[in-house]
């Protein structure tokens, strides 16, 4: 019974400061993806009138404190208009007006490189897409073809700054 | 006279219906953001232990193929972990293993450069997160601060690969 009673005390001994030490609740929810750009409207009119993301409300002459930690260069004039797509989820499109602000040199056609970041999406109607795309002279750099797994239709291509974007429309499974 | 005001009303009958079913053809539901990292395992570990985002399950995936829509070098060894945010957006870490897979250079420090993407994330407890960000090494950019209008607090770092991140807490309205 003695040692039934250390075993308890020593195993809540175990658990206690254990339990007393778990980091106390720090979560985040992601909110927007938020885009750099130098032409703003162009962006705006690749997301709405390709992908169909609906245009919220623009907010214009933005002037950040110069040692705002965003990175803008002193005489950066800022934009911003919000896209929302189907479900909800936000790209903040932030136009910067600047002689000084560098641009990301991604590597040419499709290629890809460490530490980028794609955005995905399922979509519906992806052969519109793709047809809307090649209307308004975007970079596909796949049409939509059969995924490796065989379950969706997929496509590659960039929005206007070059991000790169996966679309996948999923297939019915056979019955 | 009545014959054409028909006629009208169903033309612009007609492109309304038209134009009902090509905004129905097409939509984009943003799935999930995608990170091609060197390091998956550190990458991971950032997002759950700074962000609290959950792990899910990891993938060996089959080597790229040659033209490969990712645009990966042919017969990049590929490992793919789900992570998921309190909110349930998806993020996925790629880890790429090709020796002639490079990275994207991004400029230093707090700068930033057109063509990039930032992560917001509304958070709970930015001290937190901040404390835990500056015990595991990260490079935190700046602050917890108040924002400009004061009405969060905010907080910039990046990810192991570099990705600039921005966390807000909103504080309590004033009464």
């Amino acid at each position: 019974m003695t040692r039934i009673a250390i075993l308890l005390a020593f195993a809540i001994g175990l658990t206690a400061p254990s339990a007393a030490a778990e980091p106390a609740a720090g979560v985040a929810t992601l909110q927007r993806a938020a885009i750099m750009v130098k032409n703003r409207p162009a962006t705006v009119k690749f997301y709405r009138e390709v992908l169909g993301y609906t245009e919220e409300p623009t907010s214009t002459d933005i002037r950040l404190p110069t040692d705002h930690p965003l990175g803008m260069p002193p005489d950066a004039v800022l934009s911003m208009t919000y896209m929302k797509s189907l479900d909800g989820a936000f790209v903040a499109v932030m136009g910067v007006d600047s002689k000084e602000m560098g641009t990301v040199t991604r590597p040419t056609g499709n290629a890809n490189a460490y530490n980028d970041v794609m955005l995905v999406h399922v979509v519906t109607g992806i052969e519109a897409i793709h047809a809307r795309a090649v209307a308004g002279g975007y970079t596909v750099l796949s049409p939509p073809i059969l995924s490796r797994s065989g379950r969706a239709k997929q496509m590659f291509l960039r929005d206007p700054n070059g991000i790169k974007i996966e679309l996948n429309e999923m297939i019915e499974p056979k019955k | 006279m009545r014959k054409l005001t028909l006629a009208v009303l169903v033309a612009v009958a007609g492109l309304a219906a038209g134009a009902t079913a090509q905004d129905q053809a097409v939509s984009s539901t943003y799935l999930r953001t995608a990170i091609f990292v060197a390091d998956r395992a550190a990458t991971v570990k950032f997002f759950r232990e700074v962000m609290g985002y959950e792990e899910l399950t990891t993938n060996d995936l089959a080597p790229a193929e040659a033209g490969n829509g990712l645009g990966l070098p042919a017969g990049a060894k590929r490992t793919l972990t789900g992570m998921k945010s309190k909110d349930g957006a998806g993020l996925s870490i790629m880890g790429v293993d090709h020796p002639d897979f490079k990275p994207l250079a991004r400029p230093g420090q707090a700068g930033n450069a057109g063509g990039d993407v930032m992560f917001v994330h509304q958070v709970k407890n930015i001290a937190e997160i901040h404390r835990r960000a500056v015990a595991g090494g990260y490079e935190v950019l700046w602050g917890p601060k108040p924002s400009n209008t004061g009405r969060s607090m905010q907080m910039f770092l990046r990810d192991p690969n570099g990705v600039r991140l921005e966390l807000f807490e909103m504080l309590p309205e004033k009464k």
